[in-house]
């Protein structure tokens, strides 16, 4: 079963029906997030995509005037679920007095929701509203009814429910952290808690990015604060769940297979790498070409400039040769148009935290097709000073694979804010990061030792 | 260790494929009817000879006849790949396509008889006949291929053929023999209807003999007697480019001040109503840029459409039911019984039926399903005799199941219907300005019945058919939604609204589940009419029990109800120009108005226009479509919302306006318009449908937008 406090939106034209069915959900034990469809808005509007919105509850026919138009209630329930920003998995229940139509709705949803960005729900259920609101709708309300109904739907998505579970695991390790933290502050009289807490997060969130960064962002001081605490609980978690998984329960029958579960057919090697190891969304980070692990494709007007020359002291071309591609390989003009030159930003760690960072250092790094993956230098060749980060497709060529390859020995440094001006790319994920590190540092750690053999 | 075992199969599959092959026994005279019409027969004549010392069916024809080699080879081989191999398929002498290609039709004789006894003859060649007894036959041998075998006899003096070629079939031993009359009747309707009695070119003709008892069938009305009280007529034909061509009769029976109208014939492309949600499966290649599939949104017929289905032409004779213009039509007393029988859409390939389209309790098209839906045609499948044609060898993804229960569900199949509707839609639209005419002329005759009594007795029924559940709680809501319409109607003055004409509708409404109540037919079909009418209160109630009015701007109105479409517009390519956003072009104004009744209905048109200028780029083949919403004040007048497109411009006369269930698009309603100029009159506004150009005189608009414009008044406070 879905866990319960878990937040859940509901959306309804008739206020009187957006208030039932949100007063069932709190009574069936889950945090309701009520939306009034308000002749085309949503009050309140949500400043923001809600992230994490796992079910969502929606009256079909919210718009006056032609309740034999599908194809326009579809386009509005669209609209709403994009503006709550139903992403990732959800789950779409109708609530209803027309449950003949459930259908049709969601056929047109499936069909028409994609073109316009939405991620279709992943599964749906329904609510006949006539059956706890009277035929008409205006009839007595039958809050037990509502409450059994609703419960009986949210029993009806497992996997939802154990992906629900893990978030709300995860919310709690968040929660223990600031429990942990809470709990150092011993004030015993009542004015003064409040005072300590607020003492000791300052004192920490200082710590941990310094007191003159720390005022610049304080969330993020925070965030920084409390990882440590928090990192330690994630690996927890999951880790005390008492709840037994029944034998009935889909992901354990999935499990069962032998002798492994295999891949489904839809998701790449490299899709999954481009979830695991990089962030694509990441290059849209506020700090641009700065942020630490940020890829960025040199722009064409820097490549073979002076300042290029000058910070690698070759060419592209036969930079690419030095530093990338295996000596007995030809290469033909055209396979070497296809590789394009990178740049993986990496200062330290503890110098972004604080914002001290004075030099901004860039290895630098080739994305390669993976056709011409056999061109290339790589760990199978026992070159230690090339690191292939992994092979990886994009969310918008997904049949397009690469791997990014980063270069140890040859770099570049830039000071803060004299950007490049080229394209960031995506991010590499925290570990893909300390992976580059160490074997950027055990490179340039390699001791010069003569040996004598036989 | 490995060992080679054999396969068999038990003699016994013969009498199993001979059962289960068709769904109905009288069936089997149809397979055999087709291998005479492979035989090139003209005319076979079907015996019921049930008064005959040895109780007979027989069918003869005056085909080819078979030779001993085609007895071998074909008719003595089950599963025979003759008539199915693509180099032996070719035309015969009269240009006929085989209609068998399985070659297991021959086996559901045995649903009628246990004996077959079958002589044939080939012209200037000896006489060939056998006998058949299915049982000894399946006895003298436990597997198939253990030595089954038929004597055949060879005769050089003809018996039954002397002169002539062709083949007799008898079967005898009848599994029963006293047929009903009702059975009788049922044959005949069969056999006349199993080559196309629509077309009087056909070369081909079954006739049924009933020695003894011809008294059965003799009061039948033929189809003529039938068609001739049709009221309306309709006939067309689809080219493979996917235009139409179709011409429209009414005929109306002298009543009153009825007057016949002929339309057509007219060519053009023809509109095609949305698919089917049931029929709308998951798009597997849809537009990389729109997510759409490309076969589910166009508005005409293409030629891609047609293709495995070929040419589709057709006609169409609707009746109305009402006995006084049965009676004044001048039909039989019994034909409105024998309607029942006969009503449906048949559909012929090559001029031969193809079962069981068009049979009782077959509304292969869902026609009684969209009437509930779509009530402005009012016409069920059972008041049409209707047919469609196709061309055997043209139609060749439709493939026909071995069971005799129609075509393959497959992707052609499904084309196929949407295509048949939408000439029923197109049908259904020419004819319902005649239709109110009749209706008009009955209303002095008989009243609606009054609400409370149909209610009372729907609740009665809905009982009886333990329905209780679903009927009850509606028709509460039904009384006392019906009590605030006429509390609401009376006490804001707004009696003088036509909303009567809904109030027909719900009457209507409840009729029909009564009725439907009353034919025990499938609870679903109820619950489907039900929530059709409480959709149909839906839509009406907010214009009764209405918000309060508030101040709204112009602009707000306009930019909520193009919010409702706005993936829509990409998603079509329609541009969209608001000019009550634009700070140059915008007149801001407000008005005291129930804001969701107003946003509702300047939706509606907007829905329209999106489907009219998308019509018109589409049947022009050239152009964009554009919309334009803007607005005027006038200090005299006050303020006014204008929506303008480029669409084909406002088909219907202007007085249609103001009644509900009247539409020229495909699959409308017909009361997204009615619903606004109600909302305009109950707030004291107007709404007005004029040519786009007209409103150059208030505006300057730009020569693109040539089509509609629809404009909302509101009154100057």
């Amino acid at each position: 079963m879905i866990p319960r406090y878990s937040r859940v939106a509901a959306i309804d034209d008739n206020e009187e029906h957006l208030k039932a069915i949100a007063w069932g959900l709190s009574q069936a034990g889950f945090c309701p997030v009520p939306f009034h469809f308000d002749d085309g808005d949503l009050l309140p509007a949500p400043e923001a995509p809600i992230t994490g919105m796992r079910i969502v509850f929606t009256d079909i026919h919210m718009a006056n005037g032609n309740l034999a138009n599908p194809k326009m209630h579809a386009g509005i329930i669209i609209q709403c679920l994009k503006k709550i920003g139903a992403s990732g998995p959800y789950a779409l229940i109708f609530w209803s007095r027309f449950p003949g139509e459930v259908e049709q709705i969601k056929r047109l949803i499936e069909a028409d929701g994609p073109g316009t960005g939405l991620t279709p729900p992943v599964v749906y259920g329904s609510i006949d509203k006539g059956m706890v609101l009277g035929a008409d709708g205006s009839g007595p309300f039958d809050a037990e009814k509502l409450r059994k109904l609703i419960g009986a739907q949210m029993e009806k998505f497992p996997t939802l429910a154990t992906a629900a579970h893990w978030e709300m695991r995860a919310a709690e390790a968040a929660a223990k952290t600031t429990d942990t933290v809470f709990l150092l502050t011993q004030a015993q009289i009542s004015e003064q808690r409040t005072k300590t807490w607020e003492s000791l997060l300052a004192y920490l969130a200082a710590e941990a990015v310094g007191p003159e960064v720390a005022p610049r962002n304080i969330d993020a001081a925070l965030d920084s604060a409390l990882l440590p605490i928090l990192e330690d609980q994630l690996s927890f978690v999951g880790r005390t769940s008492a709840t037994p998984i029944p034998e009935t329960h889909p992901l354990r029958i999935a499990l069962s297979v032998s002798p492994r579960p295999q891949r489904p057919d839809g998701v790449s090697f490299a899709r999954l790498n481009a979830s695991y190891l990089i962030d694509e969304a990441g290059a849209a980070s506020p700090k641009g070409e700065f942020e630490r692990g940020m890829v960025i494709q040199l722009p064409g007007s820097f490549i073979n400039s002076g300042p290029f020359i000058r910070l690698f002291g070759k060419e592209r071309s036969e930079l690419i040769h030095a530093e990338f591609l295996l000596k007995n390989k030809a290469v033909t003009p055209e396979q070497l148009s296809q590789l394009t030159l990178h740049v993986v930003e990496l200062g330290p760690e503890c110098d972004h935290v604080q914002g001290k960072v004075s030099t901004h250092r860039y290895l630098l790094a080739l994305l390669v097709p993976s056709a011409l993956f056999s061109l290339c230098y790589s760990k199978n060749y026992n070159n230690l000073s090339v690191i292939d980060v992994g092979l990886m497709a994009f969310k918008e060529a997904p049949q397009e694979e690469f791997h990014l390859l980063v270069s140890t020995r040859c770099y570049m440094t830039l000071p803060p804010s004299s950007a490049l001006g080229g394209t960031c790319r995506f991010r590499l994920r925290r570990m893909s990061i300390e992976e580059v590190v160490h074997h950027y540092t055990t490179h340039a750690r390699r001791p010069g030792v003569m040996r004598f053999n036989s | 260790m490995a060992k080679r075992i054999p396969f068999r199969v038990q003699s016994h599959v013969l009498k199993l494929l001979g059962d289960q092959l068709i769904g109905h026994d009288r069936l089997a005279v149809f397979e055999l009817v087709k291998n005479s019409y492979d035989a090139d027969a003209r005319t076979v004549t079907v015996t019921l000879d049930l008064l005959a010392p040895v109780p007979k069916i027989s069918v003869r024809d005056d085909g080819i006849g078979m030779s001993a080699d085609t007895i071998e080879n074909a008719w003595l081989q089950v599963g025979t790949d003759s008539k199915r191999n693509v180099q032996t398929r070719k035309r015969s002498p009269l240009g006929r396509l085989p209609l068998g290609e399985k070659g297991v039709g021959r086996l559901a004789v045995q649903k009628l008889g246990d004996t077959i006894r079958l002589v044939t003859r080939q012209e200037g060649q000896p006489e060939h006949a056998f006998k058949i007894s299915w049982g000894a036959l399946i006895d003298s041998a436990r597997y198939l291929g253990d030595g089954l075998a038929v004597e055949v006899v060879e005769r050089a003096s003809p018996e039954e053929f002397e002169f002539e070629s062709g083949t007799l079939v008898e079967i005898t031993d009848l599994h029963h023999t006293d047929w009903s009359r009702r059975e009788i009747r049922d044959l005949y309707r069969l056999v006349t209807s199993l080559c196309n009695p629509f077309d009087d070119k056909s070369s081909f003709k079954v006739d049924l003999d009933l020695p003894g008892h011809e008294a059965a069938v003799a009061d039948l009305p033929t189809l003529k007697d039938m068609l001739a009280s049709a009221v309306w007529e309709f006939n067309f034909q689809i080219e493979e480019n996917g235009l139409i061509k179709w011409e429209y009769r009414f005929n109306p029976p002298k009543f009153k001040s009825l007057t016949p109208r002929n339309q057509g014939p007219v060519i053009e492309k023809l509109a095609l109503i949305d698919p089917d949600p049931d029929d709308v499966r998951p798009r597997t290649n849809p537009d990389p840029g729109t997510g759409m599939c490309e076969e589910d949104e166009h508005i005409f017929v293409r030629p891609a459409d047609l293709e495995g289905i070929g040419p589709i032409s057709g006609s169409i004779y609707a009746f109305h039911r009402r006995d006084e213009i049965l009676k004044a039509s001048g039909a039989p007393q019994q034909l409105k019984k024998w309607l029942e029988q006969q009503t449906g859409v048949r559909v012929y390939r090559d001029n031969i039926r193809v079962f069981n389209y068009g049979e009782a309790g077959e509304d292969w098209l869902g026609l009684d399903a969209r009437r509930i839906n779509r009530p402005a045609g009012k016409l069920g499948a059972q008041s049409v005799i209707a047919q469609i044609s196709l061309d055997l060898a043209k139609s060749t993804d439709l493939r026909e199941k071995t069971n005799r229960e129609g075509f393959d569900e497959n992707a052609a199949f499904r084309r196929l219907k949407r295509i048949s509707l939408s000439v029923f839609d197109l049908f259904q639209r020419l004819h319902s300005e005649d239709r109110s005419a009749i209706d008009r002329a009955l209303k002095g005759d008989e009243d609606s019945p009054p609400v409370q009594a149909a209610l009372e007795r729907l609740e009665a029924l809905g009982k009886k058919h333990n329905l209780v559940k679903e009927v009850k709680p509606v028709i509460q809501a039904i009384k006392a939604e019906l009590k605030s319409f006429q509390d609401v109607m009376v006490a804001s003055g707004l009696a003088g609204m036509n909303l009567a004409l809904i109030f027909h509708e719900i009457v209507h409404s409840v009729d029909r589940i009564q009725r439907r109540l009353q034919a025990g037919v499938d609870p679903d079909e109820v619950r489907k009419e039900v929530e059709h009418l409480r959709k149909l209160m839906d839509t009406f109630k907010p214009l009764l029990q209405r918000d309060p009015a508030r101040s709204v701007p112009a602009d707000d109105l306009v930019r909520r109800a193009i919010g409702f479409h706005a993936d829509r517009f990409a998603r079509h390519e329609v541009v969209v120009s608001n000019w009550t956003a634009d700070p140059e072009k915008r007149h801001d104004f407000s008005v005291s108005v129930p804001r969701g009744l107003v946003v509702g209905a300047l939706s509606n048109v907007i829905d329209n226009a999106i489907y009219w200028t998308r019509f018109r780029r589409e049947r022009d083949g050239s152009g964009s479509a554009a919309i334009l919403v803007l607005t005027s004040w006038d200090e005299e007048t006050g303020g006014m919302i204008a929506i303008c497109d480029n669409g084909p411009g406002f088909q219907l006369p202007r007085d249609f306006l103001g009644k509900p269930f009247s539409s020229t698009r495909a699959g409308g309603m017909g009361l997204g318009l009615f619903y606004c100029k109600a909302v305009m009159e109950s707030i004291g506004g107007s709404l007005e449908v004029v040519d786009a150009s007209e409103l150059n005189e208030v505006v300057d608009l730009p020569a693109a937008y040539d089509g509609t414009a629809v404009v909302f008044r509101f009154q100057k406070k």
